[in-house]
């Protein structure tokens, strides 16, 4: 690694790394009163407590968020590829418009959108259910995946597929064996935009779910409004362990070299 | 092996008709191309023998058989493409294995037919590569030998090599000529370019503006051209006006025994190549011109004589000739196409 690389190497370490230290020392931290700059007392009473006190409780809310991640993630995809592909290789009338409709979620406050539709939600019967929190995520997390899919497809050669056809792979088996591969970094992205998006959500699981859907971020706020900085630290250390999972699990998908094809 | 059959095949992209009453045999083991200018519905028609574009009326037969209700996956015709479009995820051995794949065909026999294509297109000791690590040539060599692969009874290549270089072409030809010779596969070649066509094939269908104009062999179609539109395409462009009198085209200074009934219009058509010139003799009945152009194109270079009649193009090897001389010009009586005018 030369001067410029290890410096670069350096900026991302600390620039990621730093915001983790203070994590770090709250949860391993006995008494820490200001204005010390490090803590009194070293301990692992927050780790105890993570792990057993509240550690049915965590791991409950590890569950949920990662089965709402999870469910919202393949939602979008599923909603996310065809639709990505119809705006990326078709030219229809009222493309501009769609266009507009998929940015206003994402541009509206989060929050009016989750307390108008809680309204409806309430009348339709899924309030405080697993399913309309799923549907409040997918309010904004269905609109990423769909950008991020049509930069994809506009950049995707339909004819690779009729090829495919010709050489005897059915319409069904031209979805699974080429088109899906070859898209492969994009839907990885997409769904990886989803699941974080579900992962972090506090307010709108918060008003849909009504305190019924125990996730991480919720027991986090709970932990914080407690007003036990070791404990919150800790947990929060423990709701980033799965989505750093998620995004080095993925590297290799994104950064999979050679992909934009033979054209 | 295998026999198609077009008959009176006809397709339309919306109200467009592409292609009208289109009538084409091949036989077995023959490659045929399809000439025409870009524009004039070459690929469509492909793509309709491949199963890719529902053709709007006419049918389709393979060995015999109809195939206008098979999807293209079941048809027993494989597309090669002008891109070579191999699957970036998947190796060289793994994309040339891709159709057998597909087709549920593993094992020994699979194998067997895999190394073989390997060994007819020259590709030994790549099949580990990765496809972007390929040159160009390479890439279509597998694409070819993906499509070989599945032993289709016919396959089909549109303008496969027109985004490779001169060279490389001319060896890709070469390829596909040895590839015929060894699996006696019949080849439906689609190409704007005229030398390729004639090099490669036993006979040309030309196409023009959605109809098929003539079908020969190469030397038939460029020598005997059916119409003026046929003789122009292949660069027949000396237009000599006339009529047609008892059995005798009648131009201004030519007259050229002919098979076509009396017409009061007609037109004599000669190839640059085929118009002789002569040193200018004064009180002879040759026509003569000046020559106003010289340019030089290689093996032959292109005069234009101008004349009463107006220009006519003559190629010539070496000329002598000089910018403003005088010359004679003769049309050798076998070499003059008369057709009626206004065809």
């Amino acid at each position: 690694m030369n001067g410029r690389g290890r410096l670069l190497f350096w900026t991302i370490v600390l620039s990621v790394g730093m915001p983790f230290v203070p994590l770090l020392l709250w949860s391993f931290s006995e008494r820490w009163f200001f204005p010390d700059l490090w803590p009194q007392e070293f301990g692992l009473r927050a780790w105890g407590y993570v792990f057993t006190t509240a550690g049915s409780q965590i791991i409950g809310g590890l569950a949920t968020s990662f089965l709402l991640a999870l469910t919202t993630a393949v939602i979008s995809l599923l909603v996310g590829i065809p639709a990505g592909r119809a705006l990326g290789l078709y030219d229809f009338p009222g493309k501009r418009l769609v266009a507009l409709v998929l940015v206003l979620p994402v541009i509206v406050p989060p929050l009016a959108v989750a307390m108008g539709l809680h309204f409806w939600f309430i009348r339709l019967g899924l309030a405080e259910t697993f399913a309309g929190v799923v549907l409040i995520h997918l309010t904004f997390c269905v609109p990423y995946a769909i950008f991020v899919l049509w930069g994809v497809f506009s950049d995707y050669n339909p004819e690779i597929e009729e090829q495919a056809r010709t050489l005897g792979a059915s319409a069904g088996r031209v979805v699974w064996s080429v088109m899906l591969p070859m898209i492969l970094p994009g839907v990885t992205v997409a769904a990886l935009f989803s699941f974080l998006l579900s992962w972090s959500q506090y307010l709108s699981t918060l008003i849909i779910g009504g305190g019924k859907l125990l996730t991480l971020p919720i027991l986090l706020f709970a932990l914080m409004d407690s007003g036990d900085r070791p404990v919150a630290a800790a947990v929060s250390l423990v709701f980033v362990v799965p989505a750093f999972v998620a995004l080095v699990a993925s590297a290799r998908s994104i950064g999979r070299r050679g992909l934009q094809g033979v054209r | 092996m295998g026999r198609l059959e077009l008959r009176e095949l006809t397709i339309r992209y919306g109200a467009k008709t592409v292609i009208s009453e289109l009538n084409l045999q091949l036989q077995d083991g023959e490659i045929l191309s399809l000439l025409g200018p870009s524009g004039a519905g070459k690929s469509t028609v492909l793509k309709a023998v491949a199963g890719l574009l529902p053709p709007f009326s006419g049918s389709i037969a393979i060995n015999g058989q109809p195939a206008d209700h098979l999807p293209a996956e079941r048809r027993d015709t494989v597309l090669i493409f002008q891109k070579p479009l191999l699957f970036p995820f998947l190796n060289v051995g793994q994309n040339i294995a891709f159709g057998l794949r597909m087709t549920g065909r593993r094992g020994a026999a699979a194998r067997q037919r895999i190394e073989r294509m390997i060994a007819i297109t020259g590709l030994q000791g790549l099949e580990q590569r990765r496809v972007h690590q390929l040159s160009g040539g390479q890439q279509q060599r597998v694409a070819l030998a993906r499509g070989l692969v599945l032993e289709p009874s016919i396959l089909l290549l549109d303008e496969p090599f027109s985004s490779l270089d001169a060279e490389l072409r001319e060896q890709m030809r070469e390829l596909i000529r040895t590839i015929q010779q060894q699996t006696k596969t019949t080849m439906l070649f689609v190409t704007h370019d005229q030398s390729e066509a004639f090099g490669v094939s036993d006979r040309v269908a030309l196409l023009l503006d959605g109809r098929l104009r003539q079908t020969g062999p190469p030397e038939q179609v460029f020598y005997r051209p059916a119409d003026v539109d046929v003789a122009r395409f292949f660069g027949c462009n000396n237009v000599l006006p006339g009529s047609i009198r008892d059995g005798y085209f009648l131009g201004a200074r030519v007259r050229v025994p002919t098979q076509r009934a009396d017409c009061n219009e007609a037109v004599a058509m000669i190839r640059p190549e085929d118009v002789r010139l002569h040193p200018a003799v004064s009180g002879s009945d040759r026509p003569t011109g000046r020559i106003s152009d010289i340019r030089f194109e290689g093996a032959m270079s292109r005069l234009t004589v101008t004349t009463e009649d107006g220009p006519v193009s003559v190629l010539s090897i070496r000329p002598h000739w000089h910018l403003g001389e005088l010359a004679g010009l003769e049309f050798p009586v076998d070499r003059l196409h008369v057709f009626p005018a206004g065809q």
